[in-house]
């Protein structure tokens, strides 16, 4: 190791030096320049290897039985049937909402996004942090900070670096995701944020409770809005259960997203949205 | 060694570290047991640093680091760069002053290499998140214990490599 030190070692070390500041230095502002030029020549392999592996996942699919398909067939027609039931019932819900805003002269309800489909290519390397890249990125008009959901509504993440063609999505579960949030059924606010012990389980955090309306085991998170940053409305999760942090001052409460993002393949990313509530 | 030996050797090197790149961006982050999979791209160089020459294998861990740091987010902008840097610190000082045998010094190597990323990791994470060093210790701990049983498919390889070269 002398002999390294006292020869080139100093040149390799120089170079180290020099490699870090230059990826330092080019991504101080947003994404890197050298990212997005290894991001861009990189997609098109991203999208292959992806394709490769959900080829391979559809061909284990091929092998579930007969009979567990058979029954969550069953569970999926009664579940259509309990919707179907909540969907007259919203309807009816729905045209009196309307009748009653207009007798109050209230701005008529509307919630309209641009949505842009994309792929996952890539998941997460590390375990420390969860987040997916897409196929998608300036060129389709994506930007930083809009949100993303899968087909039925539900927020994966939001995208927080982009390429020419592609971007990176921190999912709520990263340490670094954080999001206004409210308990559908107290409409307490809430902060819900990525944890890293509660990670590894593929659950979220749902901090800064007041304490007032405590939320129980099977309420409805959904993003709250405030500020006007992220869409409202958007399903995060469900709680399972609330929790004393260790300073025993405060509660917080344990979510369990409706997403799974190491099972996703295509979603959806709101990249424009109009809501009036 | 000639001109040629050495760009094939190096060829190789190169070419099993991408097979297992490959291996893991596609399939080992689908396999998730206890909440974490294997992690495969410090052993990679460590194993690398243990069994080739300190100047050869510096550049390569400073080329691998590089790579990765410019296709895959980090926690910081240069994170595999340095972290790999320190990886290939400790793999060589160990191999030249510790163990001499290749395999045991291999899987020693591969296994404090997780230890010093994960730490890194900690240090980094630690400015812009709050966490609890408990949790992230287990992570350590768990990640340690599942990329274990990997190791000797990239000491294999490997080994090779350095065999088939070093004996010509």
């Amino acid at each position: 190791m002398k002999n390294f030190f006292n020869k080139t070692g100093i040149w390799i070390l120089a170079a180290a030096v020099v490699i870090v500041l230059t990826l330092s230095i080019l991504s101080a502002t947003g994404t890197g320049l050298l990212n997005n030029v290894a991001g861009t020549i990189a997609s098109p392999f991203r999208s292959a290897g992806a394709a490769i592996g959900n080829w391979f996942g559809s061909i284990s699919d091929k092998f579930d039985s007969v009979e567990a398909l058979q029954k969550e067939n069953e569970e999926l027609r009664k579940r259509v049937a309990q919707l179907e039931d909540a969907n007259r019932q919203a309807e009816t819900d729905s045209q009196e909402n309307e009748r009653l805003r207009s007798l109050l002269n209230l701005r008529q309800q509307r919630r309209d996004f641009t949505f842009e489909s994309a792929k996952v290519t890539q998941y997460e390397n590390s375990n420390w942090a969860s987040t997916l890249t897409l196929n998608r990125g300036t060129n389709s008009g994506v930007a930083v900070n809009n949100c993303v959901v899968n087909e039925t509504g539900a927020l994966v993440g939001v995208v927080t670096e982009v390429g020419v063609n592609w971007c990176t999505v921190a999912t709520v579960l990263d340490t670094q995701a954080q999001f206004g949030a409210t308990v559908f059924r107290t409409g307490e606010s809430a902060v819900a944020m990525g944890d890293l012990e509660l990670m590894q389980s593929g659950k979220l955090k749902l901090s800064y409770l007041s304490g007032a309306n405590t939320p129980v085991g099977g309420d409805m998170v959904l993003t709250s809005g405030l500020g006007g940053y992220y869409p409202s409305g958007l399903v995060i999760g469900t709680v399972e259960d609330v929790r004393t942090d260790d300073s025993g001052l405060t509660q917080y409460a344990v979510v369990q997203p409706t997403v799974i993002p190491s099972s996703l393949v295509e979603v959806f990313i709101i990249t424009a949205f109009d809501i009036v509530d | 060694m000639g001109r040629r030996d050495f760009v094939f050797k190096w060829l190789f090197y190169a070419l099993t570290a991408l097979a297992f790149v490959l291996v893991q961006v596609f399939g080992l982050v689908h396999i998730r047991i206890w909440g974490v999979h294997p992690f495969l791209f410090p052993v990679l160089v460590s194993t690398v640093a243990a069994l080739e020459s300190a100047h050869e294998s510096a550049v390569f861990a400073l080329v691998t680091g590089a790579v990765l740091d410019v296709t895959m987010p980090g926690v910081i902008p240069c994170f595999y760069t340095v972290a790999f840097l320190v990886v290939f610190l400790v793999a060589r000082v160990l191999s030249a002053k510790v163990l001499s045998q290749p395999f045991f010094c291999c899987m020693l190597c591969g296994a404090l290499s997780i230890v010093c990323t994960d730490l890194l990791q900690m240090l980094f994470l630690n400015s812009s998140v709050s966490f609890s060093f408990r949790s992230a210790l287990l992570l350590t701990g768990k990640e340690l214990l599942l990329t274990l049983p990997l190791m000797p498919l990239i000491y294999l390889p490997d080994y090779r490599i350095r065999r088939i070269f070093h004996q010509e």
